[in-house]
């Protein structure tokens, strides 16, 4: 025996930090020596290598396959990354350019500097990523169609092609190269120096700029100085104040671009993507139109790239953002130049906020802020002319650009404009409805007693205000999950009003979610009695609200009053609601009632079919439209659910498809996406595909609802995936998470067996499966049997033939004759 | 400091080497992530962010001068990454500024910083090594040396003897500790 040990072999030993031999040395000495064994298992160097790597690691230690091991080949690389990347990986090589420098970057490719060798002249050169091309050949048929179209525009506001083309798998066009700023720069600037009330002097100043220069005589109308000391004359005379000649530039530059559009228009040449970033204003005070032609692709591809193209985003019409597929016509660029207007008279856009999904909604369910509620003293008429252009329902808007460009150019004549704002009617209806109380009290009155009905009115508004606020603080907490601060904001809604019913409702909802949330074992009934009793007294109110029968009934099947939950139910199938139908299939599926579950869920999917096509025609009122998507999320995950539980592969991953395009950062749908994956495989070799990405991001997304850290459903699929990307030691460890705390611990020994049985540790495999046997769940030993929950109202099925296929696939492993645990 | 080990970078500059750019991106692209999501950012803010580092990295990597001591990579990233995160941080303000979350954040950067760096290359190597060894023995560093098993578990649940765990412990570190200093040039 060698001699024994000391800690700087120990700490040599640790970090590896010798020759093979010697490595070899310690490691046999410690195994024979009982006595350096012991003192080397209490050898702990805080400093170590392994220590920081351990600390690092955290809980996610499974080893990311990298593709790069692979020999690579063309559908190798991470097919969502892969088009970003390329967009702008390689200087272009453009045929007849030299590239001088970057301009910018739009959302579908990178604007040069360039010269033009043959006519040996500056332009602005737009180079697409060549990806476009090779992902999808409609694209390019479709740019080449649009850019030929583009380049035959010729129009005073319209900066003109010169070129387009194809060159090294890169497209490209070239326009002419603009001295001006765009649109979107130029706001910032108004706002930082207050050019709503500036004088005429300082906004000419502002507009010329440092960037002015002398003017490009001959072709174009030198805008601002003419006007401003026009308008000068007229503040002078007729005393306007000196916010007008700011907003009569913006009243002229928008009309000039809705001029340009007509003539576009009328060549049957649509936008589709105005913006400020688009309309740039050039130093000689033109106001031009770029990027004619490049569309955004609508196609599935637009989709992974829609991070990149937030400032598209925020000024997309409502049938953009609703759906993509049906044809947009021309009313949807008098609206996106509706949503610039609104940007230049309040200096932020219509529809503030960072995400893109967000955004998308708030531009599809809500109405701007009226532009003089930011700032007021912008003109009412403008205000009215800007509403009208962003009118959600394209019937709604000016109906054509040019009607657009003589309401604002009336505006600048100071003759009465066409647009007028909402009939009495309409308001008074919003105005009802926030006051119904007061209202009707108005309405069965007389004359006489109008003075006090209006002191009423006003006493009312006042609450109402107060009430709006502690209102919108509690949704603003219900929507980031902190439902214990909803609660308080609920409450001193209550006290003021004790009979409002939204906020009686919303107490009914917070109830439900404040349950969802509880860790097992914990749960508190009562919060889900005092749920149903709450959505009860809302719906005395509101017999037919959606949102509030879908809680009742949420509460209902979780109290195990099943019958009653599929009445609520049923009651509500009337209305259509995706709610009611996702609601009733859950119900069906846990009172095991499969066939009618079945049923349930194929007419609910046609029924979801008919919602999207409602959605995108806008014919679902605004105020229900992102509800609607929320739940048809959730019926979507609740339909694949009831197909996979029938083998149905087309059809669930159909509706696994439809619901992550609902509501892709769902636990449920991250979950249920990994199970199908894990049972079907994955359609193409997308890195984003694995099971194992899925079931953890479920696990993340679930922290991020503030869903307890622990879910059975959830650690099973972990543990199942970790097993499928063959990290065996992972899966070993997630295992014993699922064998210990699980509510199916024969599932998480049989994980562990298989993954031992990979490892050749045969002993141990073996011994799992002995476990497995004898914790085998009595109501899953039969082929067919099955158990089923709907915990945080995410359906789930745990089916025998699943365990049944884990315990053939170890003793295939194992190479023992298959026998199964109910022929124990 | 740190260096970023220069064939990976001088590769990525030659512009044509795809398994270069491939790796570059599979090593960098979820650093900047999961630096931008424990900075506070959302899922898709993070997201963003590295997408719009890593644009700016392939254009600008051509022209980094790695031997001209502008500053190592590692501070080049941090400064472009912090940044994007910063200009992000700007436009949530309202929000963020409500929970006081921002301050308290920016004072923790470089931790954030230091921290995710090597997370990420931690990993990255793990898996850039793992390949060099029998499925075994790999199980048995990751049970032994980094989910600190007991040498008796882990030789009862991976069928091998003690002889075999230590020795797997002591030679991945080994091998990882070099990997590791190809890409970080110091470690810890």
């Amino acid at each position: 025996m060698s001699t024994c040990l000391t800690e700087v072999d120990f700490e040599q030993f640790d970090n590896g930090d010798s020759t093979d031999a010697e490595l070899e040395r310690i490691s046999d000495h410690i195994s024979s020596c009982d006595a350096c064994r012991i003192a080397y298992e209490r050898f702990q160097n805080d400093e170590s290598f392994l220590a920081g790597a351990r600390s690092l690691l955290d809980d996610d230690m499974t080893i990311p396959k990298i593709p790069r091991r692979r020999k690579p080949s063309s559908g190798d690389f991470t097919i969502e990354h892969a088009p970003k990347l390329e967009l702008s990986r390689h200087l272009p090589n453009i045929d007849g350019y030299k590239i001088v420098d970057v301009l910018g970057h739009g959302g579908m490719g990178i604007v040069y500097r360039a010269v033009q060798l043959k006519l040996n002249r500056t332009v602005a050169l737009k180079v697409l990523p060549s990806m476009i091309g090779a992902a999808n050949p409609a694209a390019v048929e479709r740019f080449q169609r649009e850019a030929n179209a583009a380049a035959r525009l010729h129009h005073t506001h319209i900066i003109p092609i010169y070129d387009f083309g194809e060159s090294h798998d890169a497209y490209y066009y070239a326009m002419e190269l603009i001295q001006g700023q765009p649109i979107s720069v130029l706001v910032k600037q108004f706002a930082k120096k207050n050019a709503a009330s500036a004088s005429p002097a300082r906004l000419a100043d502002m507009l010329r700029n440092t960037t002015y220069e002398s003017p490009d005589t001959g072709r174009s109308q030198p805008y601002i100085m003419p006007d401003i000391d026009e308008s000068r004359v007229t503040m002078a005379t007729q005393g306007f104040g000196r916010g007008r000649i700011y907003y009569r530039q913006v009243a002229r530059w928008i009309a000039d671009a809705a001029h340009a559009l007509q003539y576009a228009h009328s060549q049957r040449i649509i936008h589709r993507d105005i913006k400020p970033a688009n309309l740039i204003l050039s130093v000689d005070g033109r106001i031009m139109v770029a990027d004619f032609g490049l569309a955004k692709t609508e196609d599935e591809h637009s989709v992974t790239v829609t991070g990149a193209l937030l400032g598209t985003i925020r000024y997309c019409s409502p049938e953009q953002a609703m759906a993509g597929r049906i044809p947009l016509d021309h009313r949807t660029d008098v609206y996106s130049l509706g949503a610039t207007m609104y940007e230049l008279l309040c200096f932020q856009p219509a529809y503030p906020g960072d995400e893109d999904k967000k955004v998308l909604a708030a531009i599809m369910t809500r109405d701007p802020v009226s532009p003089r509620k930011i700032v007021p003293h912008v003109p009412a008429e403008l205000e009215t002319i800007c509403l009208k252009a962003m009118e959600r329902a394209p019937d709604a808007r000016y109906q054509t650009a040019r009607a657009f460009a003589e309401d604002l150019e009336r505006y600048t004549k100071d003759l009465p404009i066409v647009a007028k704002r909402p009939p009495f009617h309409k308001r008074a209806v919003k105005f009802v409805r926030r006051h119904r109380a007061a209202t009707t009290a108005a309405t069965a009155g007389v004359l006489v007693v109008v003075m006090t009905v209006v002191l009423f009115v006003q006493e009312q508004i006042q609450k109402d205000l107060r009430n709006d606020v502690h209102m919108q603080d509690a949704r603003h907490a219900m929507n980031n999950n902190e439902y214990d601060d909803a609660l308080i904001d609920l409450q001193a809604v209550l006290e003021e009003s004790p009979d409002n019913w939204r906020a009686i409702g919303n107490l009914g909802i917070v109830g439900k979610e404040k349950f969802k949330r509880s860790a097992q074992g914990e749960e508190d009934f009562q919060i889900l009695r005092d749920a149903v009793a709450n959505c009860d007294r809302a719906l005395v109110t509101e017999p037919d609200h959606p949102g509030l029968l879908s809680t009742k009934s949420v509460a209902l099947y979780m109290l195990k009053k099943l019958k009653k939950a599929e009445q609520v139910c049923k009651d509500a199938l009337d209305s259509q609601h995706p709610w009611a139908a996702s609601n009733l299939i859950k119900i069906y599926a846990l009172q095991r009632q499969i066939d009618e579950a079945k049923e349930v869920s194929d007419i609910a999917a046609r029924l979801a079919a008919d919602k999207l096509v409602e959605l995108r025609r806008g014919v679902i009122p605004r105020d229900e439209a992102s509800g609607q998507q929320q739940a048809l999320g959730s019926l979507w995950r609740t339909i694949a659910t009831i197909r996979f539980f029938l083998d149905d592969k087309e059809g669930t991953e159909e509706a696994i498809r439809f619901a992550l395009k609902f509501d892709n950062h769902h636990p449920g749908n991250q979950l249920m996406k990994a199970r199908i994956l894990l049972a079907y495989g994955a359609d193409h070799d997308d890195e984003r595909a694995r099971p194992y990405l899925f079931a953890r991001n479920a696990w993340r997304e679930a922290s991020d609802l503030k869903y307890p850290a622990r879910d059975p459903r959830g650690e099973r699929m972990v543990a199942l995936a970790i097993l499928k990307e063959e990290d065996y030691s992972e899966a070993i460890v997630e295992a014993e998470k699922t064998i210990n705390a699980g509510d199916i611990p024969a599932f998480g020994h049989l994980v562990a067996s298989i993954a031992h049985a990979h490892l050749g540790a045969r002993d141990a495999a073996r011994a799992h499966l002995r476990e497995a046997d004898a914790k085998w769940p009595d109501d899953l030993r039969q082929p067919g049997q099955y158990r089923v929950n709907a915990d945080r109202e995410i359906l789930w099925f745990e089916t025998a033939d699943e365990l049944i296929r884990l315990r053939s696939e170890a003793e295939n492993l194992l190479e023992i004759p298959h026998s199964g645990p109910q022929n124990r | 400091m740190d260096e970023t080990r220069p064939s990976l970078l001088v590769r990525v500059k030659r512009h044509d080497d795809e398994t270069a750019w491939r790796e570059f991106y599979h090593l960098y692209a979820p650093l900047l992530e999961r630096y931008a999501r424990k900075r506070g950012l959302s899922r898709e803010e993070s997201d963003d962010v590295a997408q719009e580092c890593m644009n700016i990295l392939v254009k600008k990597m051509k022209g980094f001068d790695y031997a001209r001591g502008k500053g190592t990579f590692k501070g080049y990233l941090y400064r472009v990454v912090s940044n994007h995160i910063a200009d992000r941080m700007r436009k949530n303000k309202p929000r963020q500024a409500a929970s006081g979350e921002l301050r308290r954040l920016e004072a923790k950067d470089d931790r954030h910083w230091e921290k995710v760096w090597l997370q990420q290359h931690l990993s990255f190597c793990l898996a850039n090594i793992q390949d060099e060894f029998s499925e075994v023995t790999i199980a048995a560093f990751k049970l032994y040396a980094l989910r600190e098993w007991s040498v008796e578990k882990v030789c009862e649940s991976l069928g091998i003897t003690a002889n075999q765990v230590y020795l797997a412990k002591s030679r991945v570190t080994r091998r990882l500790r070099k990997e590791l200093s190809e890409y970080v040039g110091e470690v810890l």
